[in-house]
């Protein structure tokens, strides 16, 4: 392997690179799927390739392949060197990389169950086992449940002198139910919604969401959904519960402070963010009690890992502090322009095929310290929902309309009983504002991101996000 | 990048059935992807990128157990691994049900619509593609952003009853924003070949809407006319067709569709078909059981016609498959690939100019579902919206954020366009399209820009 990062790295300097990088990356990933019963995907596969980064002249190229063979990767590295001269050639400004020890490490995802030791038949029985307990009543017209696992062995060198290795895992499991009577169709899903929930933890991770012991649960609330009444319209205050809390700090300040769409990199596809660097330090972005702290160190966080695809450290630090604007999502490239020495290392690729990127890392509410108890009952009258439904946001980040699975209605301290078809709506700043109450560490959850997409060409990235249940008070409920 | 020859896909394909000899039946796939890709912001070049992949999937079925696997390694030893992966994976399996048998010939077995040139297209041709992009955005206030790109795709089936499909094709596709300090304006356009893309009157179309778009005032969100060029339709037809033109879920009744087959729900003039031999489509011929991809009235003037099948939903429906089989297995069902939306009469500019008062839309961003049950989406305008009165552009105005059902706006369709365009959602997809004027299409909140 040695050979081959300095293969490719003496063929792009010999080409006239100023900088190169390699990551070579052998992922293998394994998945189940169920569907009323039966068995309804199975993936097993292995998936091997290179990609070469270069600057040259001040701008970058990029050339990646799935043929790991000496020519090819000579053929890349010098395409790549190419492909910078010719984005040289319209460029005014110089890409500058800000400075990182040369790292020489290895470093794996700590895992106390290897889930590839496990059979897959074992696997297919869990699935079939939570299938069995969501169908026992017929109003579940579909039972949908799937887990699967990721290993990717990463070997990362650059022209600098890094050499690092890494081993990353990642297993993840879930399911929905779908009930349906009289037209109408309401869902329940368990650990989360959008696939389930993904950590980097190995089988461990899978005993401990008790799938089976939950079906039940999800079962019954799926149909009793049914004959809810609708969530109220108007202004009412709101407790988020964990797995819907993940989607908002992920679309409201997570990809709001990735460095790259605030600087307008994004900006004709995901779009751009109104969290722009002149309010670095002074922007009131919630209320005092908001702490939102990135981690890339957080045990069992999906972007958890030694290195970035930079090759920077992981690190811990805050984005939101006390309310204010206080840092962003950054790599080598872009931290020097909000006046930083180092990057935050928050570059990464899905894969060697693709190019990296700075990703949201792992970001985190902190807690407060309240009580669950308390959280609800100083509530006279409110919503407390959970599990996203539905997400849209807009392309500075600003005005979101969320919907969820499941509401509870909360009146005079109590909750009085589900509501369907949970909506809110309103604009970052405002909404974070309204956060005046947060429960303590001991409701405190982390919970994962596994799809995120961004980027042209579009690529997949993970991340968690960590929180306690929280209050906002006078939101904008239903449309 | 190299586009492998229909041989060299051959060879590989018959290497691997070599490797399945001995078991009861082999399926393979093999998908070959190349794209270079030129992605600029701040009227410079950020990332400019060459990737290459290839996906060999083998389907085994061995003593009546089903084994799937796939690689990205193509070499004898990589062929020999994923075969061997298969194996594995089918000893742990319980024997399967219901196998299907497979498809033996196909009658339409391929379709090159790959442009080599295209393929080929360099970096440095790109780059003096931008340069007039850049220039214009400089001379003009503004920062150009987005992607000039270049990618091919090849797709070859097999199986061990002696089916070979072959399919290969090539997208040349250029998206740019033209941003200043308060507004924005976007276009896109893409083809077959490199040659139909005319990057400087997309730039200067972007421009003209980014120059119009400038001091955009607040309005009322609430019920208004909407003109929607193809390019914001497409987010709308996306969700129509993942919501109700599957027929797993139509059988499974979760569909906003389900059991409404033969109902009139929508304006009689709009009309959707699936149809992959649509010239702006260069759709896949044949699914991924081999069967010929018919082509499907799905919404024939507001009526619900019914959805696309493969073989299982078809035997369950008491049908014939409508050639849309996804590969399997999957959770999905089958699915609809090149949704065209039927043209009808008039010019984008008749629309504005037949409008008394209403919003132009340049197209929407992150679109979603909000319930499924009513079809109820919501998601933003971006990149130029416009106030009409009196049949003309009036002013710029501030994005909205629209709440509408799909039932509603597509009941409430009162014209459409004569020329459609090939355009993808937020999301992605590909759909041919026409432009449409939409009454009482609702917006519920403001961005504030």
């Amino acid at each position: 392997m040695k050979d081959m990062l300095n293969l490719a790295l003496d063929a792009a300097k010999s080409a006239g690179a100023d900088y190169a990088d390699i990551r070579i990356v052998n992922t293998r990933r394994q998945g189940v799927q169920t569907r009323n019963g039966e068995l309804a995907g199975l993936m097993d596969s292995e998936d091997l390739g290179f990609g070469v980064r270069v600057l040259a002249g001040g701008a970058w190229g990029f050339a990646s392949s799935n043929r790991l063979e000496p020519v090819e990767l000579r053929s890349k590295a010098v395409e790549a060197v190419r492909i910078a001269r010719a984005s040289a050639t319209l460029n005014r400004d110089s890409v500058q990389l800000a400075p990182e020890p040369a790292w020489q490490d290895f470093w794996q995802t700590p895992i106390q169950l290897d889930p590839f030791t496990i059979s897959l038949q074992e696997k297919l029985g869990l699935l079939l086992a939570c299938d069995r307990v969501l169908r026992a009543d017929p109003r579940i017209k579909e039972a949908a449940a799937s887990m699967s696992f990721l290993r990717e062995h990463q070997y990362y060198a650059s022209s600098e002198g890094a050499r690092i290795e890494q081993i990353l895992i990642r297993s993840g499991a879930g399911y929905t139910a779908t009930a349906v009577e009289n037209g109408e169709a309401q869902e329940r899903s368990y650990p989360m919604s959008h696939g389930g929930q993904y950590m980097g933890l190995g089988w461990e991770l899978i005993l401990a969401l008790d799938l089976v012991g939950n079906a039940e649960r999800v079962r019954e609330e799926a149909i009793a959904l049914l004959s809810a009444p609708q969530c109220p319209s108007g202004t009412f205050d709101l407790i988020l519960k964990p797995q819907q809390l993940v989607l908002q700090i992920h679309e409201s300040v997570g990809h709001a402070s990735e460095l790259d769409r605030v600087l307008g990199y994004e900006a004709n596809y995901a779009g751009t963010s109104f969290a722009t660097t002149d309010k670095l330090g002074s922007f009131r972005y919630g209320s005092p009690i908001v702490n939102l702290i990135a981690d890339g160190t957080v045990p069992g966080g999906l972007a958890t890992q030694g290195y970035d695809d930079d090759g920077v450290r992981q690190q811990r630090w805050p984005i939101v502090q006390a309310g204010i604007l206080k840092g962003y999502m950054t790599n080598r490239e872009l931290a020097q322009r909000i006046g930083e020495e180092r990057s935050r290392g928050c570059n990464r690729a899905e894969g060697w095929f693709h190019l990296p990127i700075t990703r949201i890392n792992n970001l985190s509410l902190m807690p407060g310290t309240h009580s669950w108890e308390q959280l609800v009952g100083e509530v006279e009258d409110g919503v407390i929902m959970d599990a996203n439904k539905c997400w849209s946001i807009d392309q500075q980040r600003l005005n979101f309309q969320f919907g969820c699975e499941i509401g509870w209605r909360v009146k005079q301290g109590k909750v009085t009983g589900l509501v369907k078809n949970p909506t809110y709506q309103s604009m970052t700043p405002v909404f974070w504002g309204a956060c005046d109450a947060i429960c303590g560490p001991e409701e405190w959850k982390l919970v994962g991101v596994a799809n995120c997409g961004k980027g042209q060409p579009g690529q997949t990235a993970e991340m968690s996000h960590g929180s306690s249940p929280a209050r906002f008070r006078g939101i904008q409920l239903g449309v | 990048m190299s586009v492998y020859t229909k041989r060299q896909l051959d060879e590989i394909l018959e290497r691997t059935l070599d490797e399945c000899r001995g078991l009861d039946r082999a399926e393979l796939r093999l998908e070959i992807s190349g794209e270079a890709l030129s992605r600029f912001a701040n009227n410079g070049i950020q990332q400019n990128l060459s990737q290459q992949d290839a996906l060999l999937h083998v389907t085994i079925v061995e003593r009546g157990r089903l084994g799937l696997a796939q690689t990205n390694r193509l070499d004898a030893a990589g062929v020999g691994a994923v075969v061997e992966s298969a194996r594995r994976v089918a000893a742990l399996q319980d024997p399967a049900k219901d196998l299907l048998p497979l498809v033996g010939s196909c009658p339409t077995p391929e379709r090159d619509v790959l442009d080599a040139e295209t393929a080929a297209w360099g970096p440095e041709e790109k780059a003096q593609g931008l340069a007039a992009t850049f220039e214009l955005a400089r001379a003009e206030g503004f920062e150009a952003s987005g992607i000039l790109t270049n990618a091919w795709t090849q797709l070859a089936i097999a199986n061990s009853e002696g089916l070979r499909c072959h399919y290969q094709s090539s997208r040349a596709r250029f998206s740019t924003t033209f941003h200043g300090t308060d507004a924005s304006g976007w276009t896109e356009g893409q083809a077959r070949s490199f040659r139909g893309l005319d990057i400087e009157a997309l730039s200067r179309e972007a421009c003209r809407i980014a120059q119009a778009a400038k001091a955009p005032q607040p309005a009322q969100p609430g019920p208004w006319t909407v003109i929607l060029p193809p390019a914001a339709v497409a987010d709308l037809v996306m969700f129509l067709n993942w919501l109700g033109f599957g027929a797993q879920d139509d059988l499974a009744g979760t569909s906003p569709l389900a059991g409404k087959a033969g109902q009139r729900l929508f304006s009689p003039l709009f009309s959707v078909t699936d149809d992959a031999g649509h010239p702006l489509a260069d759709g896949l011929p044949f699914d991924y059981d081999g069967l010929e991809r018919q082509r499907v009235p799905l919404v024939e003037q507001g009526v619900f016609k019914g959805t696309v099948h493969d073989r299982v939903t078809a035997k369950q429906a008491g049908t014939v498959s409508t050639g849309h089989a996804l590969p399997r297995p999957n959770p999905h069902g089958p699915f609809p690939g090149n949704l065209i939306v039927a043209p009808g009469q008039s010019s984008l500019d008749e629309l504005v100019a037949g409008t008394e008062r209403g919003l132009f839309v340049t197209h929407l961003h992150y679109t979603n579902v909000q319930d499924r049950n009513e079809m109820l989406l919501t998601g933003m305008t971006r990149d130029g919206l416009f106030l009409i009165e009196n049949g003309k552009i009036s002013h710029p105005v501030r994005n909205m954020r629209f709440t509408e059902s799909l039932f509603h706006a597509f009941s409430n369709v009162e014209a459409v366009t004569r020329d459609q365009a090939l355009h993808g959602g937020f999301f992605g997809g590909g759909f041919v399209l026409p432009g449409m004027k939409i009454r009482d299409f609702h917006f519920t909140s403001e961005s504030g820009f």
